[in-house]
């Protein structure tokens, strides 16, 4: 398998979280920072899967918080054309809740209802 | 830990995080003295939610010279490099290579870059989370490079601050972001590089 090959699928690992939170934060955590490319995007539908979850309560607040941590800044993640602003922010509230607002059912739906289902 | 907890939320590592964080403390204090000169050493809170809490002397009174005291305390320094939590990303201090904004010098413009990190520069700003303010680029040693931008929150006087280290060639060798409280003491540090 090709360094790209392998460093995309941890990257997709994580942002569809494939595997468990630990093993894909622990996978990316291992690659490179750099990136001329975005080699995976980011979309709408990503974070519906999440939330859902996180509002099913298969993952926690503070698992949402260190998902959206890793993928923050990332060189080698884009995000969905036409939605990188909305994204970035989603991603941002999401990786400081002590700077914006904490992670909530609330904020949960919020964003859901923002990102319009993906 | 009750969904919309703020702070540093806890998850399985909080079981054993402050018993690791005191043989962290224990060890540094044992090897390099008594705790560093801008104010308390860093110590888990009572509740374990925070990795790390330092005060400071608020004479200064400006977000710059609070966060510079600490990067510049060399025993800070030797701290950082022992006490990485990878798990997390959260470490107790600054990464070695950080340079201290007293100790810093003139900052530079963009156009003094090599092609390398300028490049790099131009990647590091269009990752930079939507609101950042103008980065700041100073040199470091051998070369490298040092970028950083804050992250204004939504609490007046809140903000991060995504800190980026490059070398001469352009290549990052650290990335880090650090998250500071409106009375500007520092929530966490999050390594996200190496």
């Amino acid at each position: 398998m090709s360094e790209t090959r392998r460093r995309r699928d941890a990257l997709i690992d994580l942002i569809e979280l494939r595997s468990s939170l630990d093993a894909a934060i622990a996978a990316v955590r291992g690659l490179p920072w750099d990136s001329d490319v975005d080699l995976v995007f980011l979309t709408r539908a990503n974070v519906d899967v999440l939330l859902q979850r996180y509002l099913r309560g298969e993952l926690s607040a503070a698992d949402l918080e260190r998902w959206a941590d890793a993928v923050e800044s990332r060189e080698d993640i884009g995000s969905e054309h036409g939605y990188e602003e909305l994204l970035r922010a989603f991603v941002f509230e999401t990786a400081n809740p002590v700077l914006a607002e904490p992670i909530s059912d609330g904020f949960a739906r919020r964003w859901l209802e923002r990102l319009g289902g993906g | 830990m009750p969904r919309g907890t703020n702070w540093i939320a806890s998850t399985s590592f909080t079981r054993w995080l402050p018993g690791l964080l005191a043989v962290i403390v224990g060890l540094s204090l044992t090897i390099f003295g008594p705790p560093p000169a801008f104010g308390a050493s860093p110590t888990p809170s009572a509740t374990g939610d925070v990795l790390a809490s330092y005060s400071y002397d608020t004479a200064s009174n400006t977000r710059e010279s609070t966060v510079a005291a600490a990067f510049g305390d060399a025993r800070a320094r030797s701290f950082a490099a022992t006490s990485s939590v990878v798990s997390t990303g959260e470490v107790s201090a600054f990464p070695v290579d950080f340079v201290a904004a007293e100790t810093a010098g003139t900052a530079l413009d963009a156009s003094e870059l090599g092609a390398g990190q300028a490049s790099n520069y131009a990647r590091y700003v269009k990752k930079l989370p939507s609101g950042a303010q103008d980065p700041v680029i100073t040199r470091g040693a051998d070369g490298a490079v040092q970028f950083s931008a804050d992250v204004p929150g939504r609490v007046p006087g809140s903000y991060a601050a995504y800190t980026k280290i490059v070398d001469s060639s352009g290549t990052t060798t650290d990335y880090f972001k650090t998250t500071v409280a409106p009375d500007g003491s520092i929530v966490h540090i999050k390594i996200k590089f190496p």
